[in-house]
């Protein structure tokens, strides 16, 4: 290893987390074509092991997600537990269990944003969720927490069946209060494998992204983010500013049901338990995780790209979805038809 | 400088605001605020955010051993990095 990767990577050992994602449950009473989980019923049981080592470990972000996080019987209890823990806490949901009484307990516990997913209008929402009615049930709930003071956020799964309704979409959602939207590439992962039909073009993402760019010029206080990283060698120079590389496995991570550190949740590449080690000692042993932030475990082609620093390959559960290996190519990377 | 930002403004770190020690310096952020880190210089503006000095106090104090032709450097990088800590509500003006 050289000098300089070796400096890097002990550096980032030292680091903790700035932000972790907790999966309360497997479990889902949505069906989504494209979920990269697995939707059986497997609860967090140890979820106060888990939130105190997060808290001694001085984690500053809580993101409760799933599965269905709504679904853990113990989900109040969590939330209000993280709020005396960490600085944020963030809930990603589908939405359908938040009533104007689950709204006002997540404000009063200063729950900082809830990130509810919505796909499209109702027949493609619901076709995609495969339950009937789940639209109008998560529309009520993003109005219910419209009424609070926590932030809301609207989360929209790039797909090849909904990505034409895209833009009409965000405007109904812009136009009823919601103003931050995160939107994320389909990778068959998990209960998406069997999907793939879902995944979207490069041209269509780039439609997407430029539809973005519009959007954000023309009305002001929108913000997207995007869940996925880019690689930079396939965005033209005007869309660079969609180009970021992902902090999961590096500033942030994924902690399954089991307690397992995982690099991301679509992804699944697991790098230790919290439950039996700290984060130091995890990433000190795990030799994914070494190379993940050396750079080592990318593709050649990368390792060597000037852009490198920027895009970091882009999305590894991509790469994984396509090649089936973690150091594989990004599917949208110019480098993905490379032998 | 921002709208409400002038050398008289006296400016504290918001009780909201956490901060972690990292071998680089600190990391900080609030409910509202994403994490940011401050190397060793946004540091000492940070701690001189008490609720007592004011912007030039902060900058005197900050650029006092400061050749005279990097003052003005300097005094630049101190109100840009104060408008930024001010712009995430990190810290206030309180007068």
């Amino acid at each position: 290893m050289k000098q300089e990767q070796e400096k890097f990577l002990l550096q980032n050992l030292d680091v903790s987390p700035v932000n972790v994602q907790l999966e309360l449950t497997e479990a889902c009473n949505l069906k989504c074509r494209f979920c990269y989980n697995s939707q059986q019923p497997i609860l967090c049981s140890r979820y106060k092991n888990i939130i105190d080592r997060l808290e001694s470990e001085k984690v500053m972000e809580i993101v409760l997600t799933g599965g269905e996080p709504m679904l853990h019987p113990d989900f109040i209890k969590i939330v209000e537990l993280c709020s005396t823990k960490f600085i944020k806490v963030q809930i990603q949901t589908n939405g359908t269990h938040i009533t104007k009484e689950m709204a006002k307990t997540l404000e009063s516990f200063q729950v900082q944003s809830v990130n509810v997913s919505l796909h499209g209008f109702e027949e493609t929402n619901d076709y995609l969720t495969g339950v009937k009615g789940s639209y109008k049930k998560a529309l009520d709930g993003i109005k219910a927490m419209l009424s609070t003071n926590v932030m809301v956020v609207s989360n929209f799964v790039l797909t090849s069946k909904n990505i034409s309704e895209l833009p009409a979409h965000i405007d109904f959602l812009f136009n009823i209060g919601v103003k931050n939207f995160t939107l994320t590439r389909f990778s068959p992962t998990g209960v998406g494998s069997s999907s793939a039909f879902l995944n979207i073009s490069k041209d269509e993402l780039l439609l997407a992204l430029e539809y973005i760019n519009n959007k954000q010029k023309i009305e002001d206080g929108i913000s997207f983010l995007l869940a996925n990283s880019i690689p930079r060698c396939a965005l033209p120079i005007h869309l660079y500013n969609h180009c970021n590389y992902c902090h999961f496995g590096a500033s942030r991570f994924y902690i399954d049901v089991m307690g397992n550190v995982l690099v991301c949740g679509m992804s699944r590449v697991k790098l230790g338990n919290l439950l039996e080690d700290s984060f130091r000692s995890i990433k000190e042993k795990s030799q994914i995780y070494k190379d993940h932030i050396t750079g080592e475990s990318f593709p050649k082609e990368c390792k060597v790209c000037s852009d490198f620093h920027l895009c970091r390959g882009g999305c590894r559960a991509a790469a994984i979805s396509v090649s089936g290996s973690f150091s594989g190519p990004d599917p949208l990377s110019i480098h993905v038809n490379l032998k | 400088m921002s709208i409400n930002l002038t050398s008289e403004s006296i400016l504290k770190v918001n009780s909201s605001a956490r901060t972690r020690q990292e071998s680089f310096g600190i990391m900080i952020a609030s409910r509202t605020a994403p994490a940011m880190c401050l190397n060793e210089d946004a540091i000492q503006i940070w701690n001189l955010c008490n609720g007592k000095n004011t912007l030039q106090i902060i900058i005197d104090k900050l650029t006092q051993n400061f050749p005279e032709e990097s003052k003005k450097e300097a005094e630049g990088k101190i109100i840009k990095v104060v408008n930024t800590l001010l712009n995430f509500n990190l810290i206030a003006i309180v007068n």
